[in-house]
């Protein structure tokens, strides 16, 4: 007879494995599932899952961790795409037969990437433009290189070299909002720029201008960075007599009226950078409204026609903002009351649309122009005033109405007295 | 004045549009519901004719109970009268929907002949009726008026005490500016804080949150029941100064005047005049602000329960936090069903003449009390002398 108990023990302990496995989790037998399949699977299955870099991370893991989340990694690209050599090898010899080319120079850079971004038919799937080779090589940057400069920009330089990332990844030194500090790297650094000439740390007075607080503060997207005014893959600074269709890109109105005015086509022909004059290249500030005296006396005489339009349009602005001003307290005077502001409040607005205009036109440096638009400012805010005040000498008479009004209650009451003493005898 | 002598003499015959009505309703049985509001202290004999009747309740000699420190009671009607007749004239223009409220109250107050005017007069007028009648009930406290026989005259006065400040809470949600919203929702939150009645009043917000539903039911409260619950609670105490008089402390020291109801009727006129003059200089000179409207998405910066629900929020606010707020909440409405049932509780024995100081001081201790804990209540909302 076999061993009843045996035999019971068995079945318990099978019992017990079956109900181990069915009360874990499911998450929990995820490992023991992997290394059954992987037992099953063969050797071309473990590979396929495995990334581009083939074995070439066996020597150079860094570069696979930088190369692995990369907008290449993702892609079809491999190491033996930019390098050459042979990444099925475990030898190092053979892995770096020919046509392995190594870490490339940095004036072969840009051919190296063009072979596919400036290929048509390969860049047509991602959609992605194929004329940065041909930008690259007219700006400041290319033409330096083609002249032997290996210290200018290169591809990788703002793209990154294993870690590429898409423009529109935040992470990318070319997402919008990291250029600055980018271009930054170089254009600030006294050591790097020195062979051309010095710098102006352009990068860090960008960072304190209307422009950047509008990108980084304001969020707003559409606020230039370095690449839209010098051009992205084409960066060269605009020539002087170029500067106002740089900014007029935007700015359309106001370059309107400078070109208009005596200012326009003169300084172009001069030589004189336009809109960089009054407004500086790169730390460009919204400009204060009592600030036109100093700007224009920066370049013409005290006492000059020059100097004396520009105190002229100076006072029309200030006049009509303080105007404004104070017809803007007196509103707030009367909501306290309360009077029904609404309509005041509109008009105000519409008059702060007139000074807004005027500022555009004041490039025009013409006083009538501008006068055109504060007169109207003006007279909307002083008739705002007066009807306010108007409104309230009316509220004042209602506390003389009061006054009247306690003079006949006190009246009536000495009349009721005096009716109720005779009734009680 | 010979009383007598006018009532039997008729000399001038009433004029044919009250004989046409005489012949056809009992014009005095209808003038006696005006006289139940507290026109005359007595009732009118419904079997004479109406000019008879009044001659005849005219010139009754004047109790002597109806003297100055009564008056509290008659103002409390005058300004409640007030604030009906306001109340309607705001009605013609007001609209009760959250979206246009508003938008109506502005044009009431700046279009509108005289619109700020009638809605200032309302505004003062409700904060005015809520101190007339706790004036009133400090006044009935001192003169023990709440010994029996007179129970439902204290009662009467608390409930019209609770009915007002009831009354000033619906109306301030029906402005549907900034203040009065976040002012009705922490004032919720100390009526929810009281057990048995927070969760009956409570109800009546209509919801979780205050919005559409919670501003009909105001509306409707307001207008249509507690005008009529005023008035209501106002007749009973009219009808019990009549059956029992009003004090008996009173009564004991005070001559009897023999002066007649023309006179006191002529002091109810100067009173109203004065109170009506007050009103109006009140809004003239100190009216009451107007707020932008409701935004129930954002909150003011200081907001605070009305002001005469300071003292409850004070009393759910201070002290050691480890009392819960129910009990708290139980504390106040003990001392609510405690001034009602002040007659049942300390009313059954008679206090002779010489021992009102001792109520008094108590009277005076407990306002005091109560005074303090307002001003605490305004502390602890940020408010600084």
């Amino acid at each position: 007879m076999r061993n009843r108990s045996s035999t019971m023990g068995r079945v318990l302990v099978a019992l017990l494995i079956v109900m181990a496995w069915r009360s874990m989790p499911v998450a929990g037998r995820l490992p023991v599932m992997v290394g059954m399949a992987r037992a099953e699977v063969g050797a071309e299955a473990v590979a396929a899952t495995a990334s581009n870099a083939g074995h070439c991370s066996t020597c150079h893991p860094r570069e696979r961790v930088a190369f692995e989340p990369s907008v290449h990694g993702r892609g079809a690209v491999t190491c033996v795409s930019c390098h050459g050599g042979d990444a099925d090898s475990r030898d190092v010899e053979a892995a770096h037969r020919k046509p392995f080319t190594g870490r490339p120079a940095r004036r072969d850079i840009p051919a190296l990437c063009a072979e596919c971004h400036a290929d048509i038919d390969r860049m047509k799937s991602y959609n992605l433009p194929t004329d940065q080779l041909a930008l690259y090589q007219i700006s400041g940057h290319g033409k330096r290189l083609a002249q032997g400069d290996e210290g200018v920009a290169v591809c990788s330089d703002c793209h990154g070299v294993h870690d590429t990332r898409t423009v529109s990844d935040p992470l990318s030194r070319a997402h919008r909002r990291n250029i600055p500090a980018t271009c930054g790297a170089c254009h600030d650094d006294e050591a790097v720029m020195e062979p051309y000439g010095g710098t102006t740390k352009p990068s860090a007075a960008y960072l304190g201008s209307i422009h950047a607080r509008q990108l980084y503060d304001s969020a707003n997207q559409k606020a230039p960075v370095c690449v839209d005014c010098h051009g992205v893959h084409s960066a060269t600074p605009p020539a002087y007599g170029d500067i106002f269709r740089v900014c007029g890109r935007c700015h359309a109105t106001t370059r309107r009226h400078f070109v208009a005015g005596p200012h326009g086509h003169e300084m172009e022909a001069a030589g004189l950078p336009g809109c960089s004059s009054c407004h500086d290249h790169h730390a460009i500030d919204t400009t204060p409204g009592d600030s036109f005296d100093d700007i224009c006396q920066s370049c013409h005489e005290s006492g000059s026609r020059g100097a004396e339009v520009g105190g002229r349009i100076e006072v029309l602005m200030q006049t009509a903002a303080d105007e404004i001003l104070q017809a803007d307290s007196l509103v707030a005077v009367a909501a306290k009351v309360p009077l029904v502001v609404d309509d005041y409040r509109a008009r105000l607005e519409e008059a702060r649309t007139y000074l807004t205009e005027a500022r555009p036109i004041s490039h025009r440096v013409d006083v009538e122009s501008v006068d055109e638009m504060t007169r109207r400012a003006r007279s909307i805010a002083g008739e705002v005033e007066s009807e306010i005040i108007g409104r309230l000498r009316d509220l004042s008479l209602r506390r003389f109405g009061l006054l009247a009004f306690w003079f006949y209650v006190l009246l009536t009451i000495a009349v009721l007295i005096d009716l109720r003493r005779r009734e009680q005898g | 004045m010979n009383g007598e002598q006018k009532v039997t003499e008729s000399n001038e015959e009433p004029s044919r549009v009250i004989r046409w009505f005489e012949k056809r309703l009992n014009l005095t049985e209808f003038f006696s519901t005006f006289s139940i509001l507290g026109l005359f202290y007595s009732e009118l004999n419904t079997h004479l004719p109406l000019r008879v009747a009044l001659r005849e309740a005219l010139s009754r000699p004047l109790p002597a109970y109806a003297r100055w420190p009564r008056i509290l009671g008659p103002m409390s009607l005058l300004v409640l009268f007030l604030q009906v007749v306001s109340g309607i004239l705001l009605a013609f223009y007001y609209q009760p929907t959250p979206a246009t409220a508003h938008a109506s109250i502005r044009m009431i107050v700046s279009e509108v002949p005289l619109g700020w005017f009638v809605h200032q007069i309302h505004a003062w007028g409700s904060t005015l009726l809520i101190l007339i009648l706790m004036l009133r009930l400090v006044r009935l406290a001192c003169d023990h008026c709440f010994s029996p026989p007179r129970e439902l005259l204290w009662i009467s006065g608390v409930l019209l005490l609770l009915l007002a400040m009831y009354a000033d809470f619906t109306g301030l949600l029906l402005v549907w500016s900034d203040s009065a919203y976040w002012t009705t929702v922490r004032g919720m939150e100390v009526i929810t804080a009281i057990p048995v009645a927070g969760y009956i009043f409570s109800f009546l917000v209509g919801g979780a949150t205050i919005g559409e539903l919670t501003m009909t039911r105001f509306y409707v409260i307001h207008l249509a029941l507690l005008p009529m619950m005023l008035l209501a609670i106002s007749a009973i105490g009219f009808a019990t100064v009549r059956r029992v008089g009003l004090s008996e402390i009173a009564s004991e020291i005070a001559p009897i005047r023999e002066s007649g109801y023309r006179s006191h009727l002529l002091s109810l006129v100067i009173v109203a005049l004065l109170l009506f003059a007050g009103l109006v200089t009140m809004a003239v000179l100190s009216p009451l602000p107007f707020h932008e409207a409701a935004d129930p998405l954002r909150t003011p910066a200081s907001t605070a329960p009305p002001w005469y629900m300071l003292a409850p929020h004070a009393i759910l606010e201070l002290g050691p936090g480890f009392i819960p707020r129910m009990l708290r909440g139980s504390i106040i409405l003990l001392m609510q069903i405690a001034m009602l049932s002040i007659p049942f509780l300390i009313g059954r024995r008679q206090q002779p003449a010489g021992s009102r100081w001792g109520v008094r001081l108590i009277v005076a201790a407990l306002g005091l009390i109560w005074l303090a804990l307002t001003v605490t209540g305004a502390v602890i909302e940020g408010w600084s002398p």
